[in-house]
């Protein structure tokens, strides 16, 4: 590439801050085709609409722009450049003279730029600009500059040459890639040289954007355990069917980056099928009613339930109830059917959760979320079901008061109306100490759910 | 808001000011129906110019199948290979857009993908469904006959003052 080249390539580059009105016939036409005028399109009647609403949104896009700058890949803001209307562009003389003092100050860092230019001569900087000014981009070619793989039998340094002149490296354009198009400031093709030669605003440092977030949030979970080792007796464990959810605040700490805690309330726990023996009660207060005794198994892994209140008529059969194998009454007519212990554990969590936006798509983030939680428990109760009837009969015993658990989950954010979004997350809760303290079998619970909750960002 | 601008990149790469808006719509077409892709992360200015670009390129892949376009320069343009360019002054967007316009399409579609969007030969090859050697060709075609239309319009500024 030769130097007149470079000088051709620079002169029309001016081309980049063009401007020029629409005809007004030009919107009149868009909003036809827009409309199904054009193309035969068969569009909904909101459509109007819509378009309406998306050129304000657009306005509103750029207005913001306009006010704020821009933030740029390489984590800077930078401002876009106004380019002057073509009618003020004056380009003869004016252009060469500021060209060649970029070239002069650019050669001579460590001097004063006016100082600089100052000695030497108008006429002098014209002749300097074609050499020192070569220079100049060369020097500049360093990292800032992406440079194309050119992998073609061309010399190198020819191509070289040619690449430091040129502007920011456009992307490759890929018309099915529109969402993936990275945004490159277009601030420096779009505005005339000699705009360039003007001092531009400085790097400002990156300022980032926290924010906060506030918000609820509930899902049914699948509550289970993860065990050691057998439960003592022959009675058959399972999971159950609960809920949880709770309060969150969540820190924005950048566009990625979010921490969360908050406050939630947990249920845990388990189904126990046990074993019971039922019998016929003789000779007591009530023979007359064939007043039947059952015995229900009451320990598992989790523990033995303690029983504070026992369900039927058996407070009068205090004779049965010295041991494990406790004794209830439910009904008369309704023995003989399987009884089922529900062991529910109600715990006040506090999580810390670290979240990461992988991607997002049409405005739908999705995020990766992990973290643990200190947990309370606040609630420990047994409930024995068996034969259509279900009732209280006591609290778990040996559980620790406090455990500390993990969860981790794949989030997905969806904007609902302004401020508040909306936010799905399948998660799961794995508890990372044991509950129980006296059984010799560990006991951790784990819970599944589908988080979903609304959420306020201010 | 932004239509002048982006009509400046339409002018840039049509032969007259019609054919440029016929882009300018498309484009704003092309916009509306992709709006919902643009992920505030950058310059709406930059992502509304690059969707436009893109529509050209895929009009003049299109077209160029289908339509005759005139794809050399005329007999009265014969290309000079003289290096010695005049620097001294510079032409106003005006001509140079006439200038600009006046290339065959080709030429006119490799020079302002190379030098103002900054596109390498291979990616304007792969763009244009072109080979490099093409690319370059055509630069330097375009090139030399600009290079001719500074010459001679200094000329004529040189004789006139």
């Amino acid at each position: 590439m030769t130097t007149s080249d470079k000088h051709t390539d620079q002169i029309f580059r001016k081309l980049n801050g063009l401007e020029s009105q629409p005809s007004p016939h030009v919107w009149g036409e868009i909003e036809s085709r827009l409309a199904g005028e054009g193309k035969k399109r068969r569009l909904l009647p909101f459509l109007k609409w819509g378009a309406a609403a998306v050129v304000l949104f657009a306005a509103g896009l750029l207005w913001l722009f306009n006010q704020n700058g821009e933030l740029s890949d390489d984590g800077q803001i930078s401002y876009l450049q106004k380019p002057e209307p073509l009618e003020n562009i004056q380009v003869e003389d004016k252009a060469s003279k500021d060209f060649a003092k970029q070239a002069i100050d650019d050669a001579a860092p460590g001097e004063n730029s006016s100082a600089a230019t100052s000695r030497v001569s108008e006429d002098k900087l014209v002749q300097i600009k074609s050499k020192e000014q070569m220079q100049f981009d060369d020097k500049q070619s360093g990292p800032s500059i992406t440079r194309p793989d050119h992998s073609d039998g061309v010399a190198s340094s020819d191509l070289e040459d040619e690449q430091t002149s040129r502007p920011e490296k456009f992307t490759p354009l890929s018309p099915l890639l529109i969402s993936d198009v990275e945004f490159h400031s277009a601030a420096d093709q779009m505005v005339p040289v000699e705009e360039q030669s003007s001092p531009k605003p400085g790097p400002v440092p990156f300022v980032q954007r926290h924010s906060w977030v506030i918000g609820g949030e509930y899902s049914p979970t699948y509550a289970f355990r993860d065990v050691s080792g057998p439960a003592a007796g022959s009675s058959r464990e399972s999971g159950m069917m609960t809920g949880g959810g709770g309060f969150s605040l969540t820190f924005k700490m950048d566009d990625r980056w979010q921490l969360e805690t908050g406050v939630n309330y947990a249920r845990m726990g388990q189904e126990v099928e046990t074993v019971s023996r039922s019998d016929r009660a003789f000779g007591l207060m009530q023979a007359d009613a064939g007043l039947d005794v059952t015995g229900v198994q009451l320990n598992n892994t989790m523990g033995v339930i303690q029983h504070d209140q026992l369900p039927g008529q058996t407070s009068v059969n205090r004779t049965f109830s010295a041991e494990t194998n406790e004794i209830v009454q439910l009904s008369s007519a309704e023995t003989g059917g399987q009884p089922l212990l529900e062991q529910s554990l109600g715990y006040v969590k506090v999580p810390v959760t670290l979240r990461y936006k992988v991607f997002a798509r049409q405005n739908i983030d999705v995020f990766l979320a992990g973290g643990f939680s200190a947990n309370w428990l606040v609630d420990n109760d047994a409930y024995l079901r068996m034969s259509g009837q279900r009732q209280y009969v006591g609290k778990t015993g040996g559980l620790s008061d406090a455990a500390i658990s993990s969860h981790a989950g794949i989030g997905m954010s969806i904007p609902v109306f302004r401020h508040f979004h909306l936010r799905m997350e399948p998660r799961v809760d794995y508890f990372i100490s044991d509950i129980n303290q006296s059984s010799s079998v560990r006991f951790r619970p784990y819970s599944f759910g589908v988080y979903t909750g609304v959420f306020y960002e201010f | 808001m932004f239509a002048p601008k982006m009509l400046g990149v339409c002018l840039r790469y049509a032969e007259n000011r019609e054919s440029a808006e016929d882009f300018l719509q498309d484009g704003f077409i092309r916009v509306f129906e992709k709006i919902g892709t643009f992920k505030f992360q950058g310059s709406f200015e930059g992502w509304m110019r690059r969707i436009m670009v893109n529509m050209i390129i895929e009009s003049y892949r299109k077209n160029r199948t289908t339509t005759a376009f005139k794809d050399d320069f005329g007999d009265d343009q014969t290309l000079s290979s003289e290096e010695d360019t005049d620097e001294t002054s510079h032409p106003s967007l005006d001509v140079l857009l006439q200038w600009v316009q006046q290339l065959p399409v080709r030429y006119r579609m490799v020079f302002n993908l190379y030098v103002l969007e900054g596109l390498s030969h291979a990616e304007i090859a792969e763009e244009l469904k072109i080979t490099e050697g093409t690319s370059k060709s055509n630069l330097a075609r375009a090139r030399r006959w600009l290079q001719q239309k500074v010459r001679e319009y200094n000329n004529n500024k040189a004789v006139r003052t």
